[in-house]
């Protein structure tokens, strides 16, 4: 092999090793990129995960009403409310249709703790776009099977009986009238 | 067409031929020769500018092809018996070959190089030249000086053989044609059949051995400077009246003189004892009778041993080239007994002297130096003789081969780096990619936990799929972080608004107006009870947002007028909550019968929930 050829022989193999070279340079500042945006990406995976986890655990997110209503049902059962009687009616709109659910304790006397209230109330929102929308409560006086309203200033304990409790879900209709997600 | 230089180097000098034309039809265009100058100390590089100079005046110019032609004088000739050939494998062994006949050298002080020989023996035949590379050293000095670098370096024999080869007829069959250049330091003895050379026989002999003797014999010479005899423009063949043009023909070499006390010893291997400033004509002159008739002696006897050693055949004729002596030509033919004639030609070898000076047309100064022009046909590509002796460390490097070593050593270096560089980035490129390997592992163990914590009824909806092995690697921690996007805006959309206006939440409202009514009444000095609440949300009218409408019955004790400031505190306070939309007491704050001191009002709030939560509260 004389000089010329091997000259041209060390250019095929510079160029060849130019070629590979900046193929894995390429390959490295992929992956460091790739690296560094992953360490990140892996982050708000674990986040969301949890936060999904969480949400998903939480929420009754079924689209069926029979499972809200078995939802009011287990939060009272959960809260020492008791057992409720959720009644269903509808009021479509224009561009949402209102499912609204009235609660009705079984419970003779439907006195509570306001932090069995809140408890309650609070878990029953957790079903989507759900809204307490009318909430009466007034002092209850225990023992007086009439329920007769207690006067102003009378001593009492923090004990609440809810004279309404109306829970209204709120879903965009679609063009044909259906909610959304239905 | 191209054109050819010929130089021929000589002990007491240089002579030069321009060739114009192709192999077939070249046509002589300039030639000329420069003496060497004895009192420069550098005698090569001296010789160098005054052939510079003297190519320059005669209008060489640029030139295509360049062949320095080096006198044999210290060349040793060997004929050499071979079973091949073939000139690449001849040369691989030829030094090993012809050591043993070069006991008295070095071989490694010398470059070999052969021509073909045409005998009538069974093995193949070559003459092998060995030349000194101190020799050749000096000799590509000289050109170096001169300005040029020529890529052949042939032995004056080859050059010759190239002229006889174009411009003699060759034998008949079965004869032989012998050669004699006589030349100034020594000679050469040519042998040819019809079918080429034969043999070659170097004689150190030559005509300045007739000046050998003349004690002021460089001395008597007036002119100085230049060194330049001749330099002759030529145009045509016929060169008779050009040369008569040129400084002096043969003459011209006296234009050199001076007392140079101290010149080169041995230049080209040339004897220092013999003139070199006198010209033929003078050395003729001045020589004493019986010296020229020695030395025609010496010659004759020389070239009858060399043709009785060269083979059994006769030789059917004995042609002059170089300088011719008077007597010379008649002392050939009495003692050889072969017809005996200067050679001339109407080609490159000049037309036959009218004047009859007794020397070849193609000889000495009156026209061009027949080894010149045959190193000039050597440049077109003419001769059976493919010596070149630019070999070893005198090896021609064209423009590309001059940077060939440091290119080849950048080009190494280049391919080291990059292949180092590569390794480097492969290695860390397999820890990077490690890594990245281990954030989609622990991303995918994440999600599964995920999916196996979902319930029977979700997992339909809710499970996120982890198959990304289909996709690239750096796709696959994206895919799934997009995923897992995609599955949290299911979520949202679900769980939000999708653009409808929510009605407000009576839970939020209690929360806000429980916490602000602790805040508040934190500092009232007396007992205070709420008696009732009661949220109803509000959708939003033409002229009222949404929101929710709060009734709170609220009873304090104590004074009346320190309850009733309380109770306005409280209201005034409430209204300028940013998210308090109004703060109504339609029926005062009067006194309870039922009891004493007490006192108990309504209060009717519109709370915006949204606001609040836009106010962080």
């Amino acid at each position: 092999m004389n000089g010329r050829q091997t000259l041209m022989l060390l250019g095929i193999l510079v160029v060849a090793a130019a070629i590979g070279r900046w193929w894995v340079s390429s390959q490295l500042d992929q992956n460091t990129v790739a690296c560094s945006a992953g360490r990140k990406q892996l982050e708000t995976v674990y986040t969301m995960v949890d936060e999904l986890s969480d949400r998903l655990a939480s929420s009754n997110v079924s689209k069926d009403e029979s499972a809200v209503l078995r939802h009011f049902q287990e939060r009272a059962i959960d809260a020492y409310m008791g057992t409720v009687n959720p009644k269903t009616r509808t009021s479509p709109q224009r561009t949402y249709l209102d499912r609204i659910y009235t609660i009705d304790f079984e419970k003779e006397a439907p006195e509570f703790k306001r932090t069995q209230i809140v408890n309650f109330l609070w878990n029953a929102e957790l079903v989507p776009r759900m809204r307490c929308t009318t909430l009466v409560l007034r002092p209850a006086s225990p023992g007086d099977n009439r329920r007769r309203q207690l006067p102003a200033g009378a001593e009492r304990p923090d004990v609440w009986q809810i004279e309404e409790l109306i829970f209204t879900q709120r879903s965009p209709v679609e063009a044909a009238g259906r909610p959304a997600g239905s | 067409m191209a054109r050819s230089l010929g130089i021929s180097l000589q002990p007491d000098g240089c002579s030069f031929a321009l060739l114009d034309g192709s192999a077939k039809k070249p046509v002589l265009k300039a030639w000329g020769s420069v003496a060497l100058e004895l009192n420069s100390r550098d005698g090569a590089k001296a010789l160098g500018k005054a052939l510079a100079r003297a190519l320059k005046s005669a209008g060489v110019g640029k030139t295509d092809h360049q062949v320095l032609s080096v006198p044999s004088t210290e060349a040793v000739l060997r004929e050499l018996a071979l079973p091949f050939t073939e000139r690449d494998k001849v040369r691989q062994v030829l030094k090993f070959e012809v050591e043993s006949d070069l006991y008295h050298l070095d071989i490694d002080d010398v470059i070999c190089d052969f021509v073909d020989l045409h005998d009538q023996r069974a093995t193949s035949s070559i003459l092998v030249s060995a030349v000194p590379k101190s020799h050749l050293e000096t000799g590509l000095d000289v050109a170096e000086a001169a300005g040029f670098d020529p890529p052949e370096v042939e032995l004056d024999l080859g050059a010759l053989l190239a002229l006889l080869e174009t411009q003699s007829a060759p034998p008949a069959p079965g004869e032989l044609d012998a050669y004699l250049h006589f030349g100034p330091s020594h000679s050469l003895l040519l042998v040819r059949d019809s079918e080429g050379l034969r043999a070659v026989r170097a004689m150190p002999l030559g005509w300045r051995e007739l000046g050998r003797g003349l004690e002021d014999a460089d001395e008597g010479i007036e002119a100085e400077g230049e060194a330049v005899l001749a330099a002759v423009e030529q145009t045509g063949i016929g060169a008779e009246d050009e040369l008569e043009t040129a400084p002096g023909g043969a003459e011209g070499e006296e234009g050199e003189t001076d007392a140079a006390p101290a010149g080169p010893a041995r230049f080209l291997g040339g004897d220092p004892a013999l003139p070199v400033r006198l010209s033929y004509a003078e050395v003729l002159e001045r020589g004493r009778p019986e010296t020229r008739a020695a030395l025609i002696r010496r010659v004759v006897g020389e070239v009858r041993r060399g043709l009785a050693a060269v083979s059994s055949s006769p030789v059917a004729r004995l042609h002059l080239l170089g300088a011719n002596p008077p007597g010379f030509e008649e002392a050939l033919e009495t003692r050889l007994g072969v017809p005996t004639a200067a050679l001339y030609g109407e080609g490159l070898l000049g037309a036959d002297p009218a004047a009859g000076g007794g020397e070849s047309a193609a000889s000495v100064g009156g026209s061009a130096d027949p080894v010149a022009v045959g190193a000039a046909l050597r440049g077109l590509g003419v001769g059976s003789s493919q010596m070149n002796f630019r070999q070893e460390e005198f090896r021609f490097a064209s423009g590309f081969e001059r940077i060939e070593g440091p290119v080849t050593f950048a080009m190494f270096g280049l391919l080291a780096w990059l292949l180092v560089s590569a390794v480097i980035d492969y290695k860390k490129l397999q820890v990077v990619s490690g890594d990245v390997e281990g954030l989609i592992a622990y991303a995918e163990r994440k999600i599964d936990q995920y999916n196996e914590g979902l319930g029977e009824d979700q997992k339909q909806d809710w499970t996120v799929r982890t198959d990304t092995g289909t996709l690239e690697p750096l796709r696959r921690l994206p895919s799934l972080a997009s995923r897992m996007t995609r599955k949290q805006e299911e979520l949202h959309e679900l769980v939000g608004e999708a653009g409808v206006e929510m009605p407000q939440s009576c839970t939020d409202a209690w929360r806000l107006l429980v916490f602000e009514l602790d805040g508040r009444m934190k500092t009232y000095g007396d007992r205070w009870m709420a008696e009732s609440f009661r949220f109803v949300a509000q959708s939003s009218r033409r002229n009222e947002t949404a929101h929710v409408l709060a009734t709170l019955g609220l009873t304090l004790f104590g004074e009346a007028l320190e309850s009733t400031r309380a109770f306005e505190e409280l209201k005034n306070g409430l209204e300028e909550l940013p998210w308090i939309l109004s703060v109504e007491n339609s029926d005062g704050f009067a006194a309870v019968k039922e009891t004493p001191g007490a006192r108990f009002g309504t209060l009717q709030i519109k709370i915006d929930v949204d606001k609040a939560r836009e106010a962080g509260a």
